[in-house]
């Protein structure tokens, strides 16, 4: 199960996020992801991705099952990266593109703070989904700059 | 010509302006800033060119002070113009770019800064900030977003830094880089070269100003070697004088000393000389008495050997007996002379140290000078009275020496107010005009070598001096000198 | 000999607009990892290069298996760049060190954390592929 406090991250700061996967041959692949929901099981993940990044996505997923997803919150820079096995696809609901919209406009806030752009820039940058993977997250490890990055915290790390 | 193929020659044609009037402002900012040789103006063409013609609306230029530190001294487009602020060298893009003599463009600062912020607080958290170190204020915008800094090098020498910075989303490009650096370039030479001509400048004054100085110093040489060696000529005196109050006082103790000693071993056998012949006086008036019984004498008749006898015994009898008293006074003027049991300020009768000083200097005068004394009521005097009756020694000494033949010696003494004065005249030889200055100076005599040395009337002077009083001398030559010595009754 | 794709100038900017980046690697036993990244640097039209500070998960990735995929954005322009890249080596000297080695130690410097962060080496991948994704005009791919 995800803790309490990142499941309070996933829901209320992080702002953007990119999810990886692998071929047979080991070749790695980057997917950007438009958004994310925690199912109720706390556990299960939903990630919204763009049919443009949706290249070697599903044949590496069948092929081996591997997914990570890793989520920042722009300006804090906190972030957290989740490891975990892929659980099935499928297309996106109304609550999914509901999740879309609202992560998108914390992204396009964000960066118009952070960066100066204007936030229409910001919104066009995360386009409209056409894909959910849902995986079930096995760990998740801190990834804030810091001298903590790199820990895992999900399931602790024996001490 | 296709719709795309026209785009594309307007596009080129545009580009083509946008060149060549680069070129234009970058060869006008070259004619400007070489044809000065003032810093502030360079400066001024710089950045106001770099904003106007190229859109940089925020730079700085900043030159080494030292070998770890820039300053700012020239900014164009900040609120507070950071002039005089300082860069450590190696701190921040500025301090990194001058200690690595290597230009930077560094865009999105804002999320560089924010990320090792993020570090810095985790460290924080983690109780790891002993591994951190103060963040520094530095002269620029606190919320750059881009900047590009180029270090300002003159023959391999840094001489400082031009940066340029920007809160615009949009970072600086590899052409800006171009510009800024071909800039850069050109004014590092027209600083370096207004920094060479202030520092002649600056040369030329010091020079001219230590010349003007070492004029004064020539013209004002000479007089301030005559005034010091007047000075030196007259430490020179008073060292003399000095030493010759030295050699005194020496010769004053040994003679003092001597003088005790003498008068001790002389006193005895004269006081037994003196007993004894007061002793065969009465019994030799025993002997008369018997002589006369009348029986005696009818039995020895008239002896007119014995009566002669008895003559010649009275006269010695009395000659040696004043001899004695004579030289009991002696002794006694001596040991008052040299005062040797009073050698502290004391009230004294002057009279008494002259007549001890007279008493003492009688075999100079013999038979040939008369001693005339018109003493009048002289109260009791507030002095040291060796050294007074030595300056009374030295000046009838004088007046002896002066008279070479026969002549007379008159000592005067009486009170004027708060003052008593003894002046002793004499009718010797006198002395020169132009010797009359001088005859108080250490050295200076009339006498021959072997005759004196020239201390005692500059050590009388000195004397007199000490005791707050003065000495004055009048004198005619072939008519006699006097010395009329003033002494206040109280110090 | 390995297929090398020629990187266009237009890429340039956008490693140094300063908008993080991406690299997705893959350990030997098969596990994806996800980084964001501050840059990417330019090396030729053949190469990129990736700072190397810390022994972390991507770098022991790549020490395993070469293989990686990094991407850029120009927000601005809504342009996403995907590179496939192989790991070629590490260089601890040389202009690519130098300019990232110049990089670090000015903003450290200048938030009190000089010596903290030390650049390893600057670890330079071949660029096997790459694609531009635009979301104004169609995709172009090479």
């Amino acid at each position: 199960m995800i803790p309490g406090k990142i499941l309070a991250f996933l829901e209320d700061e992080g702002t953007v996020a990119v999810s990886g996967t692998r071929e047979t041959n080991l070749i790695p692949h980057i997917h950007y992801v438009a958004g994310w929901e925690v199912e109720s099981d706390k556990r299960t993940i939903r990630c919204y991705i763009n049919q443009a990044y949706t290249d070697n996505l599903i044949s590496s997923l069948e092929d081996n099952r591997q997914f990570c997803l890793t989520v920042t919150q722009v300006g804090s820079h906190e972030t957290y990266q989740f490891k975990g096995d892929y659980v099935g696809s499928t297309e996106p609901n109304h609550d999914d593109l509901a999740a879309h919209q609202r992560i998108k406009t914390s992204f396009a806030k964000a960066v118009s703070q952070v960066f100066g752009f204007p936030e229409e820039m910001g919104l066009a940058y995360i386009p409209r989904p056409s894909l959910v993977v849902r995986f079930t997250v096995r760990e998740i490890f801190l990834q804030t700059p810091g001298p903590g990055a790199g820990h895992r915290l999900f399931p602790p790390e024996e001490k | 010509m296709t719709p795309e193929g026209v785009k594309d020659n307007d596009d080129l044609v545009e580009r083509l302006a946008q060149k060549s009037a680069e070129v234009n402002v970058l060869r006008r900012i070259a004619l400007d800033i070489n044809s000065t040789l003032d810093l502030d103006q360079i400066y001024d063409i710089v950045l106001r060119t770099m904003d106007k013609f190229f859109g940089f609306h925020h730079s700085i230029i900043l030159l080494l002070e030292h070998v770890d530190r820039l300053r700012v001294v020239a900014s164009h487009g900040y609120k507070d113009q950071a002039l005089g602020g300082t860069v450590a060298v190696g701190t921040g893009v500025i301090g990194t770019v001058a200690k690595r003599r290597r230009l930077m463009r560094v865009n999105n600062l804002r999320s560089q800064r924010a990320y090792f912020a993020t570090i810095r607080s985790q460290m924080e958290e983690a109780g790891r900030t002993g591994e951190l170190g103060q963040i520094v204020p530095l002269p620029g915008l606190a919320d750059a977003d881009s900047q590009i800094a180029i270090p300002l090098v003159i023959k391999d020498r840094l001489i400082g830094v031009f940066s340029v910075e920007s809160r615009e989303p949009k970072p600086f490009s590899e052409h800006d880089e171009t510009l800024i650096s071909i800039v850069a370039s050109q004014a590092a030479s027209a600083i370096q070269n207004a920094l060479l001509y202030r520092a002649a400048e600056e040369r030329r004054k010091e020079l001219a100003e230590a010349h003007e100085g070492l004029k004064q110093l020539n013209e004002t040489l000479e007089d301030r070697v005559r005034a010091r060696t007047k000075e030196l000529e007259q430490a020179n005196r008073d060292l003399r004088e000095t030493q010759a109050q030295l050699v005194q006082s020496s010769k004053m103790a040994s003679i003092g000393m001597l003088a005790a000693g003498v008068a001790h071993e002389i006193n005895t056998p004269i006081g037994a000389i003196h007993s004894n012949a007061d002793v065969e006086r009465r019994a030799v008036d025993v002997i008369r008495g018997i002589l006369q019984d009348p029986a005696l004498v009818k039995k020895l008749g008239h002896q007119p050997r014995l009566d002669r006898a008895f003559k010649i015994f009275e006269d010695v009898n009395r000659i040696t007996l004043e001899a004695t008293e004579r030289v009991t006074r002696i002794i006694q003027s001596l040991k008052s002379f040299a005062r040797l049991d009073q050698a502290e300020l004391e009230l004294v009768d002057l009279h008494e140290g002259l007549e001890s000083t007279l008493t003492l200097i009688g075999h100079l005068m013999k038979d040939r000078i008369k001693v005339i004394k018109n003493y009048g009521k002289l109260p009791k005097v507030q002095c040291y009275a060796s050294q007074i009756n030595q300056v009374f020694a030295n000046v009838l000494a004088n007046a002896v020496q002066a008279i070479e033949e026969t002549g007379s010696i008159t000592i005067t003494t009486y009170q004027d107010g708060s003052y008593v004065l003894i002046q002793v005249a004499d009718t010797g030889v006198g002395i020169r005009t132009e010797h009359l200055d001088r005859i108080f100076d250490p050295g200076f005599t009339t006498k021959g070598v072997r005759v004196g040395i020239g201390l005692g009337l500059s050590i009388t002077y000195r004397v007199i001096e000490n005791h707050h009083g003065s000495i004055h001398v009048q004198s005619e030559p072939g008519k006699g000198t006097i010395f009329t010595i003033r002494l206040p009754i109280a110090r | 000999m390995m297929d090398k794709a020629m990187l266009p100038d237009e890429i340039k900017p956008v490693m140094e607009s300063g908008i993080p980046a991406i690299v997705v690697t893959c350990s030997a036993d098969g596990i994806p990892n996800a980084t964001i990244i501050s840059r990417v640097y330019y090396v030729d039209k053949t190469h990129i290069a990736l700072s190397f500070q810390f022994f972390n998960k991507t770098i022991r990735n790549v020490r395993e298996n070469p293989q990686a995929c990094v991407a850029v954005s120009d927000l601005a322009a809504n342009i996403k760049w995907i590179l496939d890249v192989q790991y070629d080596h590490s260089e601890t000297e040389g202009p690519i060190f130098d300019e990232m080695d110049m990089q670090i130690e000015a903003i450290a410097s200048a938030t009190g954390m000089a010596g903290i962060f030390r650049l390893r080496a600057a670890d330079i991948y071949c660029v096997k592929s790459f694609k531009k994704l635009s979301f104004t005009s169609a995709s172009s791919r090479e």
